[in-house]
């Protein structure tokens, strides 16, 4: 293992023979100049005019949906679904953007968002919990009577009513800015569909499969599944084949003969895959493309990863290659179109894109370098594009291809952020811990932000969260919190009892449970309503063994694996520090003062907070935080254990930490913490260091990382971010010590991390001139976006990450 | 045990030397270089620093300092009357949130392995180690040489930035721990050299030349300084020191910043270099490298 990245210098330079004229020790070759291509011209037009779409909402999916629901009343929910999914795609009227070279629309208008009106009342209310202080922000487009219809019909008015037994509402109007719950406004995200069968059966294959499955079934909850799942591919073959004929009278419309050439070409590969599997590389990417959307039109399917397209397409560019039917150019050009059609349609809310992504690389699991050509050529489409969509992974491993990992590298700095980095090991031995096969446990991908599922086996769904800082600030106020918002009685002993800081600790850790039993019972209820009316009958073929059983994928795929998140863990650590030397070791000030001087947001206690502050802080390598990082785990992880299962099988939860939007909106409604921190800036992000608190260097960072146990109780993914200048990856020396820190980092077990390359002067450059930067991308938290288009404080938070 | 005076360790070092690396800066230097980057790291004792910008204004360090040196000034923010202060880091003590420091702390050769080791992980795979900056880690050398020994016996790649101004007995002893020497090469005119730095170079090219014909791994880093240094018979210089030590592994040059100005405040220093003098430009910097590597010089 140690023989992979231990290699020298000249080792290094004597195996990296791509690079033009060789990598000179001193001189200044540029390898990442060397091997850079420029974006096609059409695709890079296509780009543009796709970046400067402006955002509207699209109606046809809220009218068709409206009419077949309000049609078939009386019929089980999936089948009134499955039934309006099949006359959109039958209706929806088609287009195709000058330039494109693929088909595939989540709405009748370039640029625009359905809306699921079936899940909340759509039109951005889903999106109505985030503050609009963006250009874009939708209202006040669907026709009212649309509303009125769905206002106690729609999945979270049926959720109040039947389950909350709360009475109807009026108005929609009720209902505005309560839909913030996750499961409320998808029915399935974070997911991973795979299309393994697809390629091999096509879309005919898998109808007559649920066609054979349905014959003789008695049951009829199973009949109406499958029943559904054959309408919805009737329905989207039916789309696709539409796709043909719209192209071949487009062609007929064109007078550009190449742009003739092009249509026609689109038009017979949909004209094939409508039924009939793919042969080719670009009759393959274009069916995952139009099932992708056929996912997202479906259940909004935000989040979606194309299973592991660099594997999947393997055999396909192969024989296209042996066959002169395709050159690396030509790859490259297909890529570079696959991700423009995945930034299209993207827009989800001010602060968000759908956070879709594609992976590459990985191990086999012996530890095998399943790196290959494509793996290059797709972070090389990607790469030209330099969108903030599609968000683009790359797993490590101990084998990996030096080369393949240097070359990521360089790419870096297009995008300032893709591809991120997993951690395979790491990875695939956490979902092992909650019981996933070794073999499927290495077919993972990332999904979303960055969390984690297996094609077809395992999609990632939330079951209960807690917060770390409220579970402090109660137990800090006898369960009174600061402003005596809360009642929580009997959890935990009075302040002035708390004598000893494992005192101390135990109160915050009754406090968590309270709070995870709490949002657990919660999320469970969501859970059911999800069952209920959440189903996908068209996703749910691609997931294993769904039109087997004869059930929807939200009645338990494979694995099913909820997962429980915590916020802001370095304030947390830093706190829960800053408390036990302060406090209980120093006794520079009592627990009730600290408390009080949060409230104040340490207005007239400046002298104690420079003393909060002055304990080490999480990031820097301090051991003295190794067994409050422990105290952490187990606090949480020992309730999770007692408290949340899965309901439909039992399954153990497993960790994350992600902040799924970002520190900034998430801070702004946060108090003062005992770390120092004031009320409403930023707090941390998933484990990432508080900002201003990273004194040490990345190294440092690295390590505070890796004292977490990612595999025992972080299973379900966090999130890292380091930002370095660019010097760093345009100097090849630099470059290769960086490489040499990122695979001691993997080794030693971090899970994650995603690298910013930008200079503050960059940033503060975009902030002054923002239209001469419209196309810088930063990475913000799960997601990411171009820099002009985030609110103020975002920008400040980015530009205050330490930068080496 | 042996203690030494260290003003920073700075890890993830990647400009000192190869790979990435922890360096370690000594304080107590014998030149005093006009353009000096570290002014703080000149005098070998611990040292007030203030930063104004993170005092509270509480007034707390008011009654530790016994030389009436500390007084209020606007908003309440101390004032420190830098030729009253005898150094002796009481107020620092008493000041919570870190706007009064000592710079330079007393360390133990096991209290800076301890940081030093943290990154051993990332060490033999960048092919990196530790560096002893400063300063000059001569001027402790007792204290360095054993720090090196220790470094040694954990199997770590040693560099030792010098400016090569110490007694022949100091190399000598320390020598054997040092894998790589970055050796600073300043002035070629003794005179100039004088003026610039306080010293002639004659103890610092006999040392070199001693060095090189040892046979140890040597790399000259030569400060560009326009309007002092910069000259064609300065570069002329530097053809002439490595056409005479064929052994110097390469030629290093380090452009003028002023960052340092901002330090001077934060110690109560003041400089007699003249703020007209600004960093050169990237251009003008490769056009010295042009320079030299047509007259054969191997140029980092």
């Amino acid at each position: 293992m140690m023989n992979q990245i231990n290699l020298t210098r000249r080792k290094f330079l004597a195996t990296a023979g791509m690079a033009a004229g060789g990598l000179a020790v001193f001189g200044n070759v540029r390898m990442a100049d060397a091997l850079s291509q420029t974006p096609n011209a059409d695709m890079a037009a296509l780009r543009r005019a796709v970046v400067d779409s402006p955002v509207d909402v699209a109606l046809h999916r809220a009218n068709v949906f409206t009419g077949v629901f309000r049609k078939y009343e009386s019929e089980p929910w999936i089948v009134r679904k499955a039934m309006a999914l099949r006359e959109y795609f039958e209706t929806v009227p088609l287009y195709v953007r000058e330039h494109d070279g693929m088909v595939g629309s989540i709405s009748e208008k370039p640029g625009t968002m359905p809306v699921m009106v079936e899940l909340g009342i759509g039109e951005n209310s889903i999106y109505l919990s985030e503050n609009p202080d963006r250009k874009g922000y939708l209202k006040g487009k669907v026709p009212e009577e649309i509303c009125d219809y769905w206002k106690n019909r729609n999945m979270w008015g049926l959720y109040r009513a039947e389950m909350l037994g709360q009475q109807p509402v009026k108005s929609h109007d009720e209902l505005s800015g309560k839909l913030a719950n996750y499961k409320l406004i998808s029915n399935q995200g974070h997911l991973c569909p795979g299309y393994k069968e697809l390629l091999s059966i096509g879309l005919d294959g898998l109808r007559r499969k649920v066609q054979e499955r349905r014959k003789g079934e008695a049951s009829a909850d199973k009949l109406a599944f499958l029943m559904s799942a054959e309408h919805t591919l009737v329905g989207l073959s039916a789309w696709v084949r539409r796709y043909s004929e719209f192209l071949t009278d487009e062609a007929k419309c064109c007078s550009n003969t190449s742009r003739v050439t092009e249509l026609n070409e689109m038009a017979r590969i949909c004209g094939k895959i409508f039924c009939s599997p793919p042969a080719t590389f670009r009759e393959a990417l274009q069916l995952i493309w139009l099932v992708q959307q056929a996912i997202h039109i479906e259940g909004h399917g935000y989040s979606c990863t194309p299973d592991r397209l660099d594997q999947l397409l393997l055999p396909f560019y192969e024989a296209d290659c042996k066959a002169g039917r395709i050159d690396d150019a030509g790859v490259v050009r297909l890529v570079e179109n696959f991700v423009v059609k995945m930034y299209d349609n993207s827009y989800w809310g001010p602060e968000h894109h759908l956070t879709q992504g594609f992976v590459v690389g990985g191990s086999t699991p012996d530890g095998h370098d399943l790196t290959n050509k494509l793996s290059w050529l797709m972070i090389e489409g990607a790469a030209n594009m330099a969108l903030p969509e599609p968000l683009v992974w790359m797993r490590w491993h101990p084998s990996i291809d030096q080369k393949f990992f240097d070359f990521c590298l360089t790419r870096l700095p297009r995008t300032t952020c893709f591809p991120m980095l997993w951690n395979d090991k790491v990875v695939a031995e956490g979902l092992m811990e909650l019981g996933v096969s070794r073999e499927d446990a290495f077919n993972y991908v990332p999904v979303g932000c960055n969390e984690l599922g297996i094609p077809g086996q395992f999609y990632f769904n939330p079951g209960a969260n807690v917060s770390y800082l409220a579970a402090l600030e109660a137990a800090m106020t006898g369960g009174r919190g600061y402003k005596g918002q809360w009642k929580w009685n009997g959890i935990a002993p009075a302040v002035s009892e708390l004598k000893s800081f494992d005192n101390f600790a135990a109160a915050v850790g009754a406090y968590m449970r309270e709070d995870m039993k709490r949002s657990y019972n919660y999320d469970m209820a969501l859970l059911k309503a999800q069952m209920q009316w959440g189903q996908t009958p068209l996703t749910s073929c691609f997931f294993d063994g769904c039109v087997e059983k004869g059930q929807d994928m939200v009645q338990g795929t494979k694995y099913n694996i909820l997962s429980c998140g915590g916020t802001a863990f370095a304030n947390a650590v830093d706190s829960l520090a800053a408390v036990r030397e302060v406090v209980y070791e120093k006794k520079m000030a009592t627990l009730d003062e600290v408390a009080k001087a949060c409230a104040a947001n340490f207005k007239g206690y400046e002298r104690l907070r420079a003393k909060l502050q002055a304990v080490p802080k999480h990031g820097n390598d301090d051991p003295r935080l190794d067994d409050i990082i422990r105290l952490i785990e187990r606090l949480r992880d020992e309730p999770m254990k007692e408290i949340c299962r899965d309901p439909r099988d039992g399954s153990k939860f497993g960790n994350c930490h992600v902040v799924r939007s970002s520190a900034v909106t998430m801070g702004r409604h946060t108090p003062a913490t005992p770390d120092g921190r004031l009320a409403g800036t930023p707090v941390a992000n998933s484990v990432a260091v508080s900002a201003g608190c990273e004194k040490s260097g990345p190294t440092a960072t690295l390590n505070s990382v890796c004292k977490l146990n990612a595999v025992k109780s972080w299973q379900c993914a966090y999130q890292v971010n380091v930002r370095f200048g660019s010097g760093m990856i345009n100097d090849p020396s630099q470059r290769e010590k960086l490489r040499a820190m990122l695979n001691v980092y993997f080794l030693n077990g971090g899970q994650e991390l995603q690298i910013n390359v930008v200079s503050s002067a960059t940033l503060r450059a975009a902030q002054r001139n923002p239209d001469q930067f419209k196309d810088l991308v930063v990475r913000v938290a799960g997601f990411s976006e171009f820099f002009v288009n985030l609110t103020p404080e975002m920008q400040e938070e980015i530009i205050a990450r330490a930068e080496h | 045990m042996r203690q030494g005076c260290v003003f920073d360790i700075q890890r993830f070092s990647i400009h000192d030397g190869p790979g990435i690396r922890t360096t370690v800066f000594l304080k107590g230097c014998p030149l005093h270089c006009l353009w000096c980057g570290n002014p703080e790291s000149i005098n070998p004792r611990p040292q007030l620093s203030y930063m104004e910008d993170r005092c509270i204004a509480c007034s707390a360090c008011l009654n530790a300092c016994k030389a009436n040196a500390l007084t209020i000034g606007g908003q309440g923010k101390i004032v420190v009357d830098w030729n009253l202060c005898t150094q002796c880091g009481e107020c620092a003590a008493a000041c919570d949130p870190k706007a009064l420091e000592m710079v330079g702390r007393k360390m133990t050769v096991e209290d800076v392995m301890k940081v030093v080791l943290s990154d051993r992980d990332y060490y033999r795979p960048s092919g990196g180690g530790l560096t002893l900056s400063g300063g000059e880690p001569l001027f402790q050398s007792e204290f360095s040489t054993e720090l090196l020994k220790a470094a040694r016996r954990s199997d770590l790649h040693c560099c030792v930035e010098t400016s090569g101004h110490a007694a022949w007995s100091s190399f000598e002893k320390i020598m054997p721990q040092v894998d790589l020497w970055l050796y600073d090469y300043k002035e070629t005119d003794p005179d100039l050299h004088h003026k610039f730095t306080g010293r002639d170079n004659k103890l610092i090219l006999d040392n070199l030349k001693k060095l090189h014909d040892s046979g140890a791994h040597i790399l000259i880093r030569c400060p560009m300084i326009p309007a002092h240094n910069v000259r064609e018979h300065y570069l002329e210089g530097i053809v002439a020191l490595c056409r005479g030590m064929p052994l110097l592994q390469g030629v290093e040059l380090l452009p003028y910043f002023d960052l340092w100005r901002g330090k001077l405040k934060r110690f109560g220093l003041k400089s007699e270099f003249p703020d007209t003098v600004k960093p050169p430009a990237h251009e003008t910097a490769e056009s010295w490298k042009a320079y030299l590597r047509e007259r054969g010089v191997r140029v980092i």
